[in-house]
C-alpha cells in the first residue's frame, strides 16, 4: 500500500494505492466544532445534498445516474467525535479497468463534487419538494429511535451527562426538526462549505490522475488552518442512579463511567485492552459472569467511547435480575482493577486486536477509516499499531482500571409478562 | 478436486467432497490476509417433523436454534471461545428457516481454525445442566424478538401468508416451546442431522484449496462418524390461498408500518428458479425502488417515508412482499396495491438495471465474507453453484419479463398493518 498526500491551497487529498480491490472508495470530509443546535441541521443538509442537486432534481434521478455508472453508490454520513462534528460524502465505484468507456473515471469522480458545489438551491432556499421528503424521513427516523430499547436507554443515560457534546444526538428532536426551514438549510450549507475539508481516496487507480480530476472539478475556495481538539472530558459531578418505566418487555441497564487522565497510549491501546477483557469478547468477564455463569441475559457489552472519555456497559434482562446483574458488573470491575486476569487472556486479546487490524486491511472502508483518523487524531497507521499492541503488559491494563469512576446508572424497567409470546 | 469457473467473472470456485461425504467449496484470494469459514448444517427451524426408516419423529419448534446455542459447549468447562481465543479469531453462528451456520473469521493459523471448527460442531457433548442454563438466555432472546417491531411484523405476515408452512413459527421458538426441549430431543437432532453428509463447508480468503481438503479429511478421519441415517423431513402441503386476507397488530409502535404480500404458485412461471429470481428482482426494483415513479410520487405527496419490495422463491410458492412506513397507511397501501395490479417495465429501465446488476456481480468478489455468503445462498436456494449467472443476466429479454409480469396477480393477497395502540 502506498500512502500519498496532495496539497492544494484549500484542501488536501490523501490517497492509498492498493491493488487488492475491484472497487474504489472516496470520501469528501468536512469538519467543524460540534454545536448542539447544528447537529440535526447538518444531518438534514447532508441527506438533502445526496438526494438531489441542480443537475439531478430528485433521489430517483441520482440513483439512475449511479446505476449508469456501473452501480456506484453515493451517500452522506454525519458524525460526531468528541468536540468535532464531521460531514462525509462517500462514493464507491467500480475500478475503471473493468469499464470500456474512457470517460468513466472523470464522470464518476465529478459526480459528488458537482453535487456538493451545485446543490438544488433557488433564491437562497433549498428546493421545497426534496426538503419535505427528507423532513418526513427524518421525522420517522427520530420517532423510530423509540422503537429500539437499547437506543432509548443509551440516549436517556447519555442525556443525563448534562450539557456536554457527549450527550448530543446526531438525530436531535422533533421540535428541533420543526425549526428547520429551506432558508436555514441554505445558511447551514454556506457554513458547511466554509468549514475545513479534506478528500480521501483508496483503490487501484492512478492517483496523480485522480488528484488532477478532483482539482479540475472541485474549485473549493476556503482555506482553513483551523485545528480541532477532539477529546471531551466528562468529570463526575454527582453519581446518578435513575430508574424509569418503559413500554418494552425487557428491562435495560446502562452504566456510564468517566475516564480520568488517560494518556495518549491509554487512549490508543491500553483502554481498548481493558474494554475487551471487561466486556468486549465472548470470553470477557461480563459475558462470562452475567450470561454464561448466571444466565441473566442474552448479551452484555461494554463500549469505550474514546472521544468522550467514557465507558458504557449495557445489557437487557429481567426486571428481577437487575440488582444481581449490578453486583456482578461491580465484581467484574473489581477483578479488572485487582488484576484478576491471566497473561493468557492478555495474549488472546493481543491476537484478537491484531486480527481486527489485519481484517481492516482487507476492506477499503477499514483502510480509509484508519487513514482518516491518522490525519484527524494522529492515530498510528495499522502496522505501527500492531507493534504497539505486541508490547502491551498486564500492568498497563491494571493502570487504566484505576482511572474509571462511576457516573450514571440507568434502569429502564420493562413490562415483562410471563405469558407465552 | 474440481474447479467451477464463473463465466465472465474471472473467478474460480474449487469443489470437492470429503471422505465422509461433506461437500467443500473454496474461493481463493491471495491478495487478502483474512479467511472466512462457514460450516453449514442443513437443519433449520422448519425441520421439526421427519421420518427415519418409516418411524416418525416430532421435535419442538426452536430446537435448531437451541442446538446452535448449546453447540458452543465443547466439554466440561470448555467452550468454543476457549478454542478460538488463542487463535485470535472471531466466531459466530446463526439459524435460519432452512439451515444452521457456524462461522469463523480469522487471519492466521487457518489449519488450527478449521480443525477447531470441525471439532466443536461435530462433537456430541450435551448435558442437562447446559440445556437448563441456555433456556434462560434464549428466553431473553425471545423477549428481545418480541420487542423488535420488524420481527413481529415479519412473523405476523408469514402467519397470514401460510396455512401450514413452518415459516409461520419463530426461529427461536416461543417460551413455551423452550420448555419442551430436553436432552433426549437434542441428541436425536444431533444424531440425525449433524452428519458430514448433511453439511457443507465454505472456505473463502487467503487459503490453499488442496490444503483445506487435506485438513478436513485428516480431521474427519480421526472422528468416529456413524453412517448417515438419511432422514426424510416432512413438510406440510400448503394450499393456494393466503391464510388471512388482513391482519392488524396494535402496538406501541412509533411509525405505522404495513406489509402487503402476494402468494403465487411457482409452477405458473414455468422458469428455473435462478432466472425467475433475477427477473422478479428487476421487476420489483423498477416498480418500487428509488428510481420508480411510484416511490417518487408517494414521497412527494408525503404518503410514505419508507418503501421496499422483496421476493422469496419457495418450493411451492413465490411470495412477493412490499413493506412500507407511513402516516397515512391506508392510502399508501391502496396505491401500492394499484401498482401491483399495474406493474410495468420499460426497455430503458430494464437495460439499466441489468447492466448495473452485472457490475454488482463483479464487485461481489471483493470481500471474503460476501463471497462466502454468496456461495451459501447458492447452495441453500439452488442446491448448486451457478457458474453462468452473468450469462443469465445477459440473456434476459423483454419477452421473459412480460412472461413473468403476466403471471403476477393480486388474487391471493394479504395486508398486515402495524398501527399505534390507542
Amino acid at each position: 500500500m502506498e500512502y500519498k498526500k496532495y496539497e492544494y491551497p484549500s484542501y488536501n487529498i490523501y490517497t492509498v494505492k492498493t491493488n487488492h480491490f475491484k472497487t474504489v472508495h472516496m470520501e469528501i470530509l468536512f469538519r467543524d466544532e460540534v454545536c448542539k443546535e447544528d447537529m440535526l441541521t447538518k444531518t438534514f443538509l447532508i441527506d438533502l445534498m445526496t438526494d438531489c442537486s441542480n443537475k439531478y432534481h430528485n433521489r430517483g434521478e441520482v440513483v439512475k445516474k449511479l446505476e449508469e455508472l456501473y452501480q456506484a453508490s453515493f451517500y452522506g454520513v454525519t458524525n460526531k467525535f468528541g468536540y468535532v462534528s464531521t460531514c462525509s460524502f462517500v462514493l464507491n465505484f467500480l475500478n475503471p479497468s473493468y469499464v470500456k468507456d474512457e470517460k468513466y473515471l472523470e464522470e464518476v469522480i465529478s459526480l459528488p463534487l458537482e453535487m456538493i458545489l451545485n446543490p438544488f438551491i433557488k433564491a437562497e432556499e433549498f428546493d421545497i419538494k426534496n426538503f419535505n421528503i427528507v423532513k418526513n424521513r427524518l421525522h420517522d427516523e427520530i420517532l423510530g429511535v423509540n422503537e429500539d430499547l437499547n437506543k432509548v436507554a443509551l440516549k436517556k443515560a447519555l442525556s443525563n451527562l448534562g450539557n456536554t457534546p457527549s450527550s448530543y444526538g446526531i438525530l436531535g428532536t422533533l421540535e428541533e426538526l420543526e425549526e428547520i426551514t429551506p432558508k436555514k438549510l441554505y445558511l447551514a450549507y454556506q457554513k458547511l462549505i466554509n468549514s475545513k475539508c479534506d478528500i480521501f481516496i483508496a483503490g487501484n487507480i492512478d492517483m496523480d490522475m485522480v488528484a488532477n480530476l478532483i482539482f479540475k472539478y472541485f474549485k473549493y475556495p476556503v482555506i482553513s488552518t483551523k485545528e480541532f481538539n477532539l477529546y471531551v472530558d466528562n468529570p463526575v459531578k454527582k453519581v446518578k442512579k435513575i430508574k424509569e418505566k418503559s413500554k418494552f418487555l425487557e428491562t435495560c441497564l446502562v452504566n456510564i463511567y468517566s475516564l480520568n487522565n488517560l494518556d495518549k497510549k491509554d487512549k490508543i491501546i491500553n483502554f481498548y485492552f481493558y474494554n475487551y477483557l471487561l466486556g468486549g469478547g465472548l470470553n470477557s468477564k461480563l459475558y462470562q459472569l452475567l450470561r454464561e455463569k448466571n444466565s441473566l441475559c442474552y448479551g452484555i457489552k461494554s463500549m469505550y467511547l474514546k472521544y468522550d472519555n467514557l465507558l458504557v456497559i449495557e445489557t437487557s434482562l429481567k426486571k428481577a435480575d437487575v440488582n444481581k446483574a449490578q453486583k456482578l458488573i461491580n465484581q467484574a470491575l473489581r477483578e479488572m482493577k485487582n488484576g484478576n486476569f491471566s497473561i493468557d487472556e492478555v495474549n488472546n486479546a493481543k491476537e484478537s486486536f491484531i486480527f481486527s487490524l489485519n481484517l481492516a486491511l482487507d476492506n477499503l472502508g477499514g483502510i480509509m477509516n484508519n487513514y482518516v483518523f491518522n490525519i484527524l487524531d494522529d492515530l498510528p497507521l495499522i502496522d505501527e499499531r500492531i507493534k504497539l499492541i505486541k508490547d502491551i503488559k498486564k500492568e498497563d491494563i491494571m493502570n487504566v482500571a484505576k482511572k474509571i469512576k462511576p457516573n450514571i446508572s440507568l434502569v429502564l424497567e420493562g413490562e415483562e409478562k410471563d405469558e407465552d409470546n | 478436486m474440481k474447479t467451477i469457473k464463473l463465466k465472465g467473472l474471472d473467478e474460480v470456485i474449487y469443489y470437492t467432497i470429503s471422505k465422509d461425504g461433506m461437500p467443500i467449496y473454496i474461493w481463493e484470494n491471495p491478495y487478502v490476509r483474512s479467511f472466512y469459514l462457514s460450516l453449514n448444517v442443513l437443519y433449520g427451524s422448519i425441520d421439526t417433523e421427519f421420518k427415519i426408516k418409516n418411524k416418525k419423529y416430532k421435535v419442538p419448534d426452536g430446537i435448531a436454534h437451541f442446538m446452535e446455542h448449546i453447540k458452543f459447549n465443547v466439554k466440561k468447562d470448555v467452550t468454543a471461545n476457549d478454542l478460538f481465543d488463542p487463535l485470535g479469531s472471531e466466531i459466530n453462528a446463526f439459524t435460519t428457516f432452512k439451515y444452521t451456520s457456524y462461522l469463523v473469521y480469522g487471519t492466521n493459523k487457518i489449519n488450527d481454525n478449521l480443525n477447531a471448527l470441525l471439532d466443536y460442531v461435530i462433537n456430541p457433548y450435551f448435558t442437562n445442566d447446559i440445556i437448563k442454563k441456555e433456556k434462560g438466555i434464549i428466553a431473553s432472546e425471545v423477549n428481545m424478538g418480541y420487542d423488535d417491531v420488524y420481527n413481529r411484523l415479519f412473523f405476523e405476515f408469514n402467519k397470514c401468508i401460510y396455512h401450514k408452512e413452518k415459516y409461520r413459527n419463530l426461529i427461536t421458538g416461543t417460551i413455551n416451546d423452550l420448555k419442551n426441549i430436553d436432552l433426549h430431543n437434542i441428541e436425536l437432532i444431533y444424531n440425525t442431522f449433524y452428519h458430514p453428509q448433511n453439511m457443507f463447508l465454505v472456505v473463502s480468503g487467503n487459503v490453499n484449496a488442496y490444503e483445506i481438503e487435506k485438513v478436513v479429511n485428516d480431521n474427519l478421519g480421526k472422528k468416529e462418524i456413524k453412517p448417515y441415517v438419511n432422514p426424510d423431513v416432512i413438510y406440510p402441503k400448503e394450499i393456494k390461498s393466503v391464510s388471512k386476507k388482513e391482519s392488524i397488530i396494535k402496538s406501541k409502535v412509533e411509525v405505522e408500518k404495513a406489509k402487503i404480500g402476494l402468494k403465487i404458485p411457482k409452477k405458473v412461471f414455468n422458469m428455473e428458479d435462478v432466472k425467475l429470481n433475477i427477473i422478479l428482482a428487476v421487476i420489483l426494483n423498477i416498480n418500487f425502488d428509488d428510481t420508480s415513479d411510484l416511490k417518487k410520487e408517494l414521497l412527494q405527496k408525503g404518503l410514505i417515508t419508507y418503501l421496499n419490495a422483496s421476493r422469496t422463491i419457495g418450493n411451492q410458492y413465490v411470495i412477493i412482499d412490499i413493506t412500507l412506513e407511513s402516516k397515512y397507511i391506508d392510502e399508501a397501501i391502496k396505491q401500492v396495491i394499484d401498482k401491483l395490479n399495474n406493474l410495468e417495465v420499460k426497455d430503458e429501465d430494464l437495460k439499466r438495471k441489468l447492466n448495473s446488476s452485472i457490475a454488482n456481480l463483479v464487485t461481489n468478489y471483493d470481500d471474503v465474507e460476501d463471497v462466502n455468503n454468496l456461495i451459501q445462498n447458492y447452495l441453500i436456494n439452488y442446491h448448486d453453484i451457478i457458474p453462468n449467472v452473468k450469462e443469465i443476466y445477459e440473456s434476459i429479454k423483454m419477452e421473459d419479463i412480460n412472461d413473468v409480469l403476466n403471471n403476477i396477480n393480486t388474487k391471493e393477497m394479504t395486508v398486515v398493518k402495524m398501527i399505534k395502540e390507542a
